[in-house]
């Protein structure tokens, strides 16, 4: 990331890294865990908005790159929108 | 009625024989009846570390098949009398146990002994879910290295799968210098990532090296720092109220051991 010049140590790296690589491994080997998210998700959404719900998809991935602040995971949940229920 | 604790990591080389071993000595040299089960079948490992190697008859495959009652099989240690070894079979391999028969032999030996401290193999296959089946509670040790506590993230969520509730960390092998210079994970920053309850933190120390050359163990030895945390560590099994030797990010673990041996 450009304007994050200040040279990293090596400590929060790892950190980052591994905090990444942990939550992935947790939803990985958790497939009960994932299903409740995903059930929980739907329920909320597809009160307002018609989604493709056999293409939702959740995953963990590295903000880095992506306009947000922070170091830390961030939760990405893509759900292909069909067409709006609310006005 | 003992207690039983299984040692366990996921990835090998981190320190779980050296921990079993110091757990088990502190113990003992409280004056509390022991026994170590070495349950790394085929790559035994636990007797040479106490320097017991020599005195092995009967092993822990010999007693789950009745060739001769556990107490045929304990190794009394050589300084501990309340100390004992009950070696893994150094010619079979991990299905020569199953989860049912550690689970027996783990209930009738908390009859009669205090502790019972399991040293698990490495991995999360057959001998992992042996070792584990009869423990009340686990140890999970990790090193401040990527690869270690992401094991450990994994063990600690088999451990909870299991129903083993209570499930403590030791974080093994810092370097005060390292964590200084912002170059190692920090306790907290594991604590951060595994959420989970801390029985404490062993620094780097030739002297475990020097102890294990030898077939003893570091908890006994007054200047060890490694010693240190481990007495602090076995204190902390046996009374949960003794608080936690830190990590200090400035003065480094090794300062502070050394102001307590001033004092004492």
């Amino acid at each position: 990331m450009f304007f994050n010049s200040r040279k990293q140590k090596s400590g929060e790296i790892a950190k980052n890294r591994l905090q990444l690589v942990i939550y992935q491994d947790r939803m990985n080997t958790n497939p009960e865990l994932v299903d409740r998210l995903r059930y929980d998700i739907l329920q909320v959404i597809k009160s307002y908005i018609d989604i493709d719900e056999g293409a939702l998809d959740i995953k963990i991935s590295s903000p880095r790159g992506a306009a947000l602040g922070e170091d830390g995971p961030a939760l990405e949940v893509n759900i292909p929108i069909k067409g709006w229920k609310m006005r | 009625m003992g207690e039983v604790i299984v040692v366990t990591s996921g990835k090998g080389g981190v320190g779980k024989t050296t921990t079993t071993a110091n757990i088990g000595t502190g113990l003992a040299s409280m004056g509390r009846s022991v026994v170590l089960i070495d349950a790394d079948i085929g790559l035994r490992n636990l007797d040479v570390v106490m320097g017991l190697e020599n005195r092995i008859v009967y092993d822990l495959v010999d007693v789950v098949e009745g060739k001769c009652r556990y107490k045929q099989a304990l190794i009394r240690d050589k300084r501990y009398p309340e100390l004992h070894l009950l070696a893994a079979a150094q010619t079979k391999d991990k299905s020569a146990v199953s989860p049912e028969q550690m689970v027996k032999l783990c209930s009738q030996l908390t009859d009669e002994f205090d502790f019972i401290i399991i040293d698990c193999p490495a991995g999360i296959e057959q001998g992992f879910k042996n070792a584990i089946a009869g423990a009340h509670k686990a140890i999970v040790v990790a090193t401040p290295e990527v690869s270690s506590v992401r094991d450990a993230d994994r063990i600690v969520g088999l451990l909870k799968s299991a129903d083993i509730s209570e499930v403590w960390l030791i974080l093994n092998r810092l370097r005060p210098d390292l964590i200084r210079r912002g170059e190692m994970m920090t306790l907290e920053d594991v604590v951060d990532i595994l959420a989970i309850d801390v029985l404490g933190v062993v620094p780097d120390d030739e002297a475990i090296v020097v102890t294990t050359n030898r077939g003893e163990a570091a908890v006994t030895e007054a200047k060890s720092p490694a010693g240190a945390a481990f007495r602090n560590i076995v204190a902390r099994i046996v009374d949960e109220n003794v608080p936690m030797l830190e990590v200090q990010e400035d003065g480094g673990f090794m300062a502070k051991i050394k102001k307590i041996f001033r004092k004492g």
